[in-house]
C-alpha cells in the first residue's frame, strides 16, 4: 500500500520530465538571463580590477577580463593584442530547473505556480552563486598568479571546492531538498513515506 | 527535522571536500574509475568485441571513439548524497551500514548503465552524447539516489510504527 503513491510519484516524474527538459531547451536563454545578470553584477562590482563585464549570448555567459594577451603572455589592455574573456555554459547549472519542475509538478499541492515562482527564485540564487564559483575557477585557471595579484580571490583550493560543488552537487540535490521542504507537509508527500516516520526518535544502539 | 538537515549538510559537504582531496584521489577514487572503466568494458565486449579499456579510458578500435570517465561521471557524489541522507536519518548502525552498500550498488549499476549509453551515444551524435551526458543522466542518478532513500524508510517503517497499546 506504501509502494503505489511512490510508483504514481515516479510514473508522473518520469512523464513530466521530458517536457520540462523540452521547456528548458527552449527557454534556456530566458532561464539563465537573471541568474547571469546578478552574477555579472556580482563579480564586477567583488573583482572590479580582474572583471570588466558579464553578458550572455544564447545559454553562455560570457566574463571579459581586464587583462589581455600579447604573444602568450597575460598584460594589462592597454598592451594586448586580445582581451581575455571565458565562456560559461550556464546550461551545466540551469538544469536543476527541470529536474525541480518534474518533481514539483509530480506533486499535487495548492498553489502550486505560485510555490513553483518561489522555489525557482531560490534556485536562481544558488545558479548565481554558482556562476560566479565558476568564473573564480576560469579566473585562477587563465590568469593564475595575476587573478590573485589584482583581486581579493579566495584561496586556490577553496575556488577549486566551491567550484566542484556548485558543479557537481548542487543543481541536483538542491532541486530534491527544494522540494522535499516545499512538500514536507503534504498529503502527496508523506504517501510517501511510512506513517509515523517523519517524527521518529533517534533509537538507542545497544552496543 | 532541524536535525536531519543539520547533519545532512555536514556530512554532504564533509564528504565532498574529503573526496576533493589529492590523496584521497590518488588512493581512493582514481583507481575505483578505472575499476568502472573495466568493467564497463568486461560488460560491453560479450557483445562488441572492438571494445578496449585502459585506465579510466574505454574505446572502441574500429570507430576510436573513446571516453574518459572522469569526476562526476564515476558515481562517488551521488554515493555521498545517499550517504549523508542515510546517517542524517535516526536508524541503528546496522541499518545504515546495509543501506550504504546497498545504495552505493544501486547508485553503480545505474552508473554503468551510463557510461554504457553514453559510450554508444557519442558514436552516434556527439550532441546528443553531450546533452545527455551534462543534463539528463545526472537527473537520472540522483532520482535514483531519491529512490533507493525512499525504499531505505519504508524497511525502516516497522520499527516507526507506534506500539500497540496493553
Amino acid at each position: 500500500m506504501i509502494a503505489s503513491p511512490l510508483y504514481r510519484f515516479l510514473g508522473l516524474v518520469f512523464l513530466i520530465l521530458p517536457a520540462a527538459f523540452i521547456v528548458w531547451h527552449a527557454l534556456a536563454s530566458v532561464l539563465a538571463a537573471p541568474a547571469v545578470w546578478a552574477a555579472g553584477k556580482m563579480l564586477t562590482l567583488w573583482l572590479p580590477d580582474l572583471v570588466a563585464n558579464a553578458h550572455l549570448e544564447g545559454t553562455i555567459m560570457v566574463v571579459v577580463s581586464q587583462f589581455g594577451d600579447a604573444g602568450g603572455r597575460i598584460v594589462e589592455l592597454a598592451n594586448a593584442d586580445f582581451q581575455i574573456g571565458f565562456q560559461q555554459d550556464t546550461r551545466l547549472l540551469s538544469y536543476s530547473i527541470p529536474f525541480f519542475a518534474a518533481l514539483h509538478f509530480a506533486t499535487p499541492m495548492t498553489h502550486s505556480l505560485e510555490r513553483f515562482a518561489r522555489s525557482l527564485l531560490v534556485l536562481w540564487i544558488l545558479m548565481t552563486l554558482g556562476l560566479v564559483a565558476v568564473a573564480l575557477k576560469n579566473l585562477m585557471v587563465t590568469l593564475g598568479s595575476v587573478a590573485f595579484d589584482n583581486g581579493a580571490l579566495p584561496p586556490a583550493p577553496l575556488i577549486a571546492l566551491l567550484y566542484q560543488f556548485s558543479v557537481l552537487i548542487v543543481p541536483t540535490v538542491a532541486p530534491l531538498c527544494l522540494w522535499a521542504w516545499e512538500a514536507r507537509r503534504l498529503p502527496a508527500f508523506q504517501a510517501l513515506l511510512p506513517p509515523g516516520l517523519l517524527s521518529r526518535q533517534p533509537p538507542v544502539d545497544p552496543g | 527535522m532541524t536535525r536531519f538537515v543539520t547533519v545532512f549538510a555536514a556530512v554532504l559537504i564533509g564528504l565532498f571536500t574529503l573526496e576533493m582531496l589529492d590523496p584521497v584521489q590518488a588512493a581512493v577514487i582514481q583507481p575505483f574509475t578505472g575499476w568502472l572503466a573495466t568493467v564497463s568494458a568486461a560488460l560491453i565486449i560479450p557483445f562488441d568485441d572492438a571494445v578496449v579499456a585502459s585506465g579510466r579510458i574505454i574505446e572502441h578500435t574500429q570507430t576510436q571513439f573513446a571516453v574518459s570517465i572522469e569526476s562526476g561521471c564515476n558515481g562517488v557524489e551521488a554515493a555521498i548524497v545517499l550517504i549523508a541522507g542515510v546517517l542524517a536519518f535516526p536508524a541503528n548502525w546496522r541499518q545504515r551500514v546495509a543501506a550504504i552498500l546497498l545504495g552505493f550498488l544501486a547508485i553503480q549499476v545505474m552508473n554503468l548503465a551510463r557510461i554504457i549509453s553514453l559510450f554508444y551515444l557519442g558514436q552516434w551524435n556527439m550532441e546528443v552524447f553531450t546533452w545527455t551526458h551534462l543534463y539528463l543522466w545526472p537527473v537520472l542518478i540522483m532520482l535514483d539516489v531519491l529512490v533507493v532513500f525512499v525504499f531505505y524508510l519504508r524497511y525502516l517503517a516497522p520499527e516507526a510504527e507506534p506500539a500497540p497499546a496493553t
